[in-house]
């Protein structure tokens, strides 16, 4: 594959459309040089929401397993508040809390290409717990929300943007929120300078 | 929270980033502006036009034509010698039909991001945080004065007719209207039913 045309996907979740912060987070991707290749606002349905996230055995212990840390953490019981202490059971609630947060107004579904975009994309959004990312990424700039109010109100971090885990996931999640057709191929300005065809000449 | 059919003034518009505005990366310094502005969201993709929906932006008609042609003797202060030489013609529909064709040109040259806004006084509000079309007079702070400096002298030296102005939205809002169908078709689905941050508790006090 080409490098240059990796692709991640980008999604404004819908506490950012409320907060009108689109177009700060847009400029973000746009000024680090990725370019955007496909957008759509969309009322995702519940049921594009469950496809979104992973159905395995696998990744619902790997999220139930990161609940039942921070529950440890705070001196949560997890019986007591959830129910349950297995991490598969748990990481099947906490999907569907993601899922319900998903879908719970319109959101911005955007790709965006360039050299290593997936893991440019997840700096630039920084850490999943808004109170641990660094100022200068979107959700340390923007969000203070903690793992203790999440889990209070029993829903996932209100973190404003969803970015790919990785090129495989960037590949599925792309082909759920888009068709090919919807995919756009052409120069950005920026791209030359940037040395995107070739050491700049001088 | 009261109905917005409650609220005439209410109302929704259409604005398109230009291939320029995309192919420059100011895709999202475009939106804040409307952001900031309090408008909402309503319906927006990225979409490459076509060549008949590019055309069908504009009337079209002679009578259009023909005061496109205006506009460019206006420009040129009536220089008759100037006109020729620089245009080929001086034949205010034959000028018109070469801008139409530019408009054409421009608008499909690459993709662009048609959206819909919605806020109180949206359509006059989006106006004027785009700014005037004309680069030199545009204000700063809107659009077009921060972002803007093509000129119709700087497009036609450089062959390309049609001077470029980032983005296009709505004169009115029948205009709007017929725009919003135009170009998201039977794709456009109005999603407005959320709440904005600026406007919560402005619509619902009781007298």
């Amino acid at each position: 594959m080409d490098k240059t045309k990796e692709k991640t996907l980008i999604i404004i979740k819908h506490d950012g459309v409320a907060r009108g912060l689109m177009g700060e987070i847009i400029s973000r991707f746009e000024r680090v040089g990725l370019k955007m290749v496909a957008l759509e606002f969309i009322a995702a349905t519940d049921d594009m929401s469950e496809k979104h996230y992973p159905d395995s055995k696998e990744w619902k212990e790997k999220v139930g397993g990161r609940t039942l840390a921070e529950y440890k953490e705070k001196g949560i019981d997890p019986v007591e508040r959830l129910g349950t202490d297995v991490p598969e059971e748990i990481g099947g609630l906490v999907k569907g809390w993601l899922v319900e947060y998903l879908s719970m107004g319109p959101v911005l579904a955007m790709v965006f290409e360039g050299p290593e975009a997936v893991s440019i994309g997840r700096k630039l959004v920084g850490e999943t717990n808004p109170v641990k990312a660094a100022p200068g990424t979107i959700r340390g700039d923007y969000s203070w929300d903690n793992a203790d109010l999440a889990n209070e109100q029993m829903r996932p971090f209100y973190n404003l943007v969803h970015a790919s885990g990785s090129v495989d996931e960037a590949k599925e999640e792309i082909e759920l929120w888009f068709s090919d057709t919807e995919l756009m191929d052409y120069p950005v300005n920026v791209h030359k300078p940037m040395g995107y065809y070739g050491k700049v000449q001088v | 929270m009261k109905a917005k059919e409650n609220f005439p003034s209410i109302e929704q518009t259409f604005m398109m980033i230009k291939p320029d505005g995309v192919k420059r990366g100011l895709i999202g310094r475009a939106w804040k502006k409307l952001e900031d502005a309090g408008l909402k969201l309503v319906a927006a993709r990225m979409i490459q036009a076509t060549e008949e929906q590019a055309r069908g932006n504009y009337p079209g008609t002679d009578e259009w034509l023909i005061g496109m042609g205006e506009k460019t003797w206006a420009n040129y202060s009536g220089d008759e010698k100037r006109i020729m030489d620089e245009m080929g013609t001086t034949d205010k529909k034959e000028i018109g039909q070469r801008i139409y064709d530019g408009l054409v040109r421009y608008l499909s040259s690459g993709p662009v991001i048609i959206s819909v806004w919605e806020g109180n006084e949206a359509v006059k509000i989006v106006r004027k945080l785009a700014g005037a079309t004309d680069p030199t007079t545009a204000d700063v702070g809107t659009i077009r004065g921060n972002w803007g400096y093509d000129t119709p002298q700087l497009a036609v030296k450089s062959g390309r007719i049609v001077f470029q102005t980032l983005v296009h939205i709505s004169d009115s809002k029948e205009e709007a209207k017929r725009e919003i169908t135009h170009w998201f078709g039977d794709k456009f689905e109005d999603l407005s039913d959320y709440e904005k941050v600026d406007y919560i508790g402005m619509l619902d006090l009781e007298k």
